[in-house]
Order: structure tokens, then sequence, then C-alpha cells
């Protein structure tokens, strides 16, 4: 039995070093990616200033729950759904906003045990950022906090609707 | 001539894959256990109830996923609790081989989906590698497990945790490659392009990036923020630094004492960059894990074999009790707002970063008592030929005859 063990081992080895250098670093490869970490990443100048979406959810019973993207997506995949929000708060066609407001609705709803939503606030807040402080942000006074979104989702009902 | 130099090197490979590892079966044993619930605790935080709707405004594209449709987005919710029906289950060690594949299978296709959102490179090891290494050898449930203690009471022992065996050494040592060769190719990247070694500014934002976010989620403040603002001059050394021990990390194939050292020090960069510059590669901590002495640890603290093995129970009871609990977890997983699995990360009290706080003062140990064991290594043989002599000389069986 051993020889067999360490036969399956080497070949799979073999394939998976192969794969690996086939691949050379392409995320959509996975899991077959090696590790391109500060290789491949955008040349970004840097902060001063964090802003981060927040949406305040008026649910049926009255109830009104905040979420940001941390509360959809896992710590260090949070900015793919920071996008999606930013692209909501920032799309200009009324259509194309209401089928991206029905898809997040849906998953707020999937994200909340169902709850049923009247209305969505979308706000943003906005930290400044002096790197020659330690800390260079206080995270619980943010500099500004303006509502630039409010939706209700019955006035979206039937206008770019999810195509699932 | 080629056949005989790839005779040989198979050879190498080969004699290498099965050194014993000291206590492999122990090992790898409360490996799984830890694996399992660092496993279910990463989990915790990858919601797949949103996930269809997410994949429907933003997709990455994916070489596989693309090809097969989205048919399984509406599979996603069982998925998820099978998984982690099947990690409880490896967690307690029952089928453990079954659980194995189910769990590589499913969890890298999960992972998978997520990488449609963010591609993750951090995770290979927690979703595929290890579960791929461990059904293919399918010895990490020989002990500290429900699979041990039932073949136990069907008759004679058959695996102690000291046992070493091809079975519990081989899948240690493939992770290892693996992990070497990633590690590698971390450093042919970083030499073949990027903004590591075009000029400190484009790291030093990088970084000031990290530190900034760092602050947003409530992270430890980093002096090093102003530094970098006045000149970014002084990333220069860390830069090629962690370029050549990314390059030298293929060195802990070596084994013993050096790997240990090498281990310990890429722990230290990994908590580093997590803690101070928000650059988290948590999921890769699992790794590590396997090429600790467990059962060492474990015996020092009184937690031996024989105190889980569970004699008194019933063998009925014990299979009923590990089924029941894993479908219990897997179908509250997602119930009352998540309770069971906002258990499984504390309410959210050990996330992605805060788990690296403990394991830095760890590493520091770990690398500490490994030079100091390699200085010893490096003496003992000058000290060994010394004692030699000495014992010769009082034996009176002298090297030189003495002078008249």
């Amino acid at each position: 039995m051993m020889p067999g063990l360490v036969t399956r081992t080497k070949v799979v080895l073999l394939l998976l070093l192969t794969g690996l250098m086939l691949a050379r670093g392409r995320s959509d490869a996975w899991p077959l990616v090696g590790w391109s970490m500060f290789a491949m990443g955008p040349r970004l100048p840097p902060p001063e200033r964090i802003e981060r979406v927040e949406l305040r959810v008026l649910s049926r019973d009255g109830h009104e729950i905040r979420l940001t993207s941390r509360d959809f997506l896992p710590y260090g995949r949070e900015e793919a759904m920071e996008s999606i929000l930013v692209r909501l708060v920032n799309e200009p066609d009324r259509s194309a906003r209401c089928a991206l407001l029905q898809h997040v609705s849906a998953a707020i709803a999937d994200l909340r045990s169902g709850v049923g939503i009247v209305q969505i606030e979308e706000w943003v807040v906005a930290w400044r950022v002096d790197l020659r402080q330690v800390p260079p942000l206080d995270a619980g006074r943010p500099v500004d906090r303006r509502l630039v979104g409010r939706d209700l989702i019955s006035a979206c009902a039937g206008e770019g609707a999810p195509s699932r | 001539m080629i056949r005989a130099t790839a005779r040989r090197a198979n050879r190498v490979v080969h004699d290498w894959l099965v050194v014993p590892e000291k206590r492999a079966a122990g090992r790898l044993g409360l490996f799984r256990i830890g694996y399992s619930i660092f496993y279910l605790w990463n989990l915790s935080f990858h919601f797949a109830a949103p996930l269809d709707d997410v994949l429907a405004v933003s997709r990455r594209s994916h070489l596989l996923l693309d090809r097969i449709g989205t048919w399984w987005q509406s599979w996603l919710l069982p998925a998820e609790a099978i998984l982690v029906g099947s990690l409880v289950l490896l967690l307690l060690g029952f089928t453990t081989r079954t659980m194995t594949g189910i769990v590589l299978v499913l969890g890298s296709a999960y992972e998978g989906i997520f990488t449609l959102v963010d591609a993750e490179q951090a995770t290979v090891f927690l979703t595929f590698y290890i579960p791929l290494f461990m059904w293919i050898a399918g010895g990490w449930g020989d002990t500290y497990s429900l699979d041990a203690l039932l073949a136990r009471r069907a008759g004679p022992v058959i695996v102690e945790g000291c046992e070493d065996g091809p079975t519990y050494s081989v899948p240690i040592r493939a992770v290892l490659v693996m992990l070497c060769a990633l590690f590698l190719s971390a450093g042919v990247f970083k030499i073949q392009g990027g903004f590591w070694l075009s000029g400190p500014q484009h790291l030093g934002n990088s970084l000031l990036g990290g530190i900034a976010k760092e602050a947003l989620s409530g992270g430890p403040a980093n002096p090093l923020g102003p530094m970098l603002v006045d000149g970014t001059g002084v990333l220069v050394t860390p830069a090629y630094a962690v370029l050549v021990f990314e390059l030298l990390f293929v060195l802990a194939l070596l084994g013993g004492r050096i790997r240990d050292l090498i281990l310990a020090l890429a722990l230290i960069f990994h908590a580093t960059c997590a803690i101070w510059f928000g650059v988290t590669f948590t999921p890769v901590l699992v790794v590590y894990g396997l090429f600790i002495d467990w059962p060492a640890i474990a015996g020092r603290i009184g937690l031996g074999y024989d105190a889980l093995s569970l004699r008194r129970l019933g063998t009925r009871p014990v299979i009923a009790g590990a089924v029941g609990l894993a479908l219990a977890i897997s179908l509250a997983w997602n119930l009352d707002g998540g309770l069971v699995r906002s258990a499984a990360n504390l309410g959210g009290a050990i996330d992605g970063r805060r788990i690296w706080y403990p394991v830095l003062p760890l590493a520091l140990f770990w690398c500490m008592r490994s030079c100091v064991r390699l200085a010893h290594a490096v003496r003992r043989p000058r000290a060994h030929r010394l004692s030699s002599a000495a014992r010769e000389r009082d034996a009176g069986i002298a090297l030189e005859p003495p002078r008249s």
C-alpha cells in the first residue's frame, strides 16, 4: 500500500506544480494561483480621505438596520461589496439604479432572514486621513456624513428587477 | 542518460517524502481538530445567502466556473450546510476519510465561488491543498478521533500517536512542498514586476493605505506611518530582506531546526503585516499548525492520548451523538440571525486581524527557540568531539603517546 501512497502523492505534486507554472499568477485559475502579492496590484497614491457607504434600511416593522460592506462579505473581501454600493450611489440611470437596488435589497433580505424592506437610505461617511498622526484617523469621528439617496423599494418594483 | 537522471531524481524525491516526521500520527490527529475549528471559524464570516445577488451585480471571471453556467447558485445554502456538518464530523473524527473528501470538494467549490466576488490567494491551503493531501494519505483520522475509538473497540489498537510511518509523514511533507512553491512564486513575481522593486515610494503608498484602513477598522496604531510619509527610503532594506526570505524559503525542505526557524519567521512576517499594515493573509495561518509537535504540547498540559478515549460511552450513543451534533450545527448555522455561526467567531470578537494578536508572541518564542537550538546544533559536533577526547583520556586511551 505504501508505495502506492508515495507514487500518488508524487504524481499529484507534479500536476499541481505544473499547473502553478502554467497559470503564471492568473487569479481566475484558483486554486492554482501563485502568491503575487505586491507584484500585480495597482499603484495608488496615499489616501487623504476615506469614504464608506452606509445603508440605513427601514423594515416593514418600523426598525432601522444599518449595514456596511463588512456585513455582506468577510474581512479582507469587503472592498468588492463596497464597490457595488459606490456604484449604487453614483448610478445616474434610473433603470440601472433600480436593478442594482433590487439586488442589494434581495441580498439584505437573504442576510437578515427575509426581512421586509420598505426603504433604503444611502449615506456616505467620510474620514480625513492625516498620515503624520498616529493613528491617522479617528474611526469614531467622521468629518462628513451625508445622505445621498433615499429609495422606496415599491417605486422600483417592476423596473429593472433582478433577472434570475 | 536522461532516463537515469530522472530515475535518480525520482529516488531522491521518494526518499525525501518518506523521511519520518516525529509523532506524525498524533500530530495529524490533533491538527485535524484544530483545522476543523479554524475552518468553521473562517466559514462563519462567509455568508452564502446574499452571494447570489452580489454575483448578479459584480462577477469576476474564472477558468472553470465560467464554463459550467450558474445553475449551482441555487445550491449555495444547502452546500454551505453540508460543508458545516462535514467539518463537525471531521472535527470529531467520524468517517474521517469520507468527510475529508466532502470538505475537499464542497469547500473548494464554495471558496471558488467566492473568488468570483474577490480572489483570495491565502485560502488555497485551508480549502484545497491540506484536504487534498490528507484525503490521498487517509491517515489523519487514525488518532484523536471517533474512528480510532471504534477501531480500538473492534480489535487490537492499530495506531498509536507516536507512529511516524509514511501514511502520516508524506502528507505533511507534500504540503510543505506546495508552501515552498508558493513562497518561491511570491519572490519570482516580485522580481518580474510590480512595485516591490520599482521604488520604495509605491510600496510606501500601499502600506500607508493599509495603515489608514486598519485605523478605520479599529486596529492598533502604527508608529511607522509618519516615518513613511517623511521618506520611504527606510523600506529599501526590508523590501530586499523580504524578497531574499521568499526566495530562500525553499531551504525549509532541509527540515529540522532550519525548517522551524523559517516557518517561525514566516509567521512573524504574516502577523506583522496583518496587525500593523492591514495585509491580512489570515487563512494561510492554518498551514503552519501542520509543522508543530502538538502531541508533545498536549502531553505537557496533561492532555495525553488516553484522555480523549471516551471509554465509558457505548458505541451507538457515540455515533448517534456525533451525527446528531453535526446535523444540529449545520441546520442551525443560519437560524436565529446566525447565532451558531456567530458563536464560531465569538460574536465577531476574533476576526481576520485580531486572530494574529496571540500568534505574534508565540511565533517570536518559536523563532527564538529555533535560533537557540540551531546554535546548539552548530556547536554540538565540536563539543561532542571534545567530550569524546576527554572520555578517552580519562579511560587512559590517549590520542598521542605520553612523552617520556
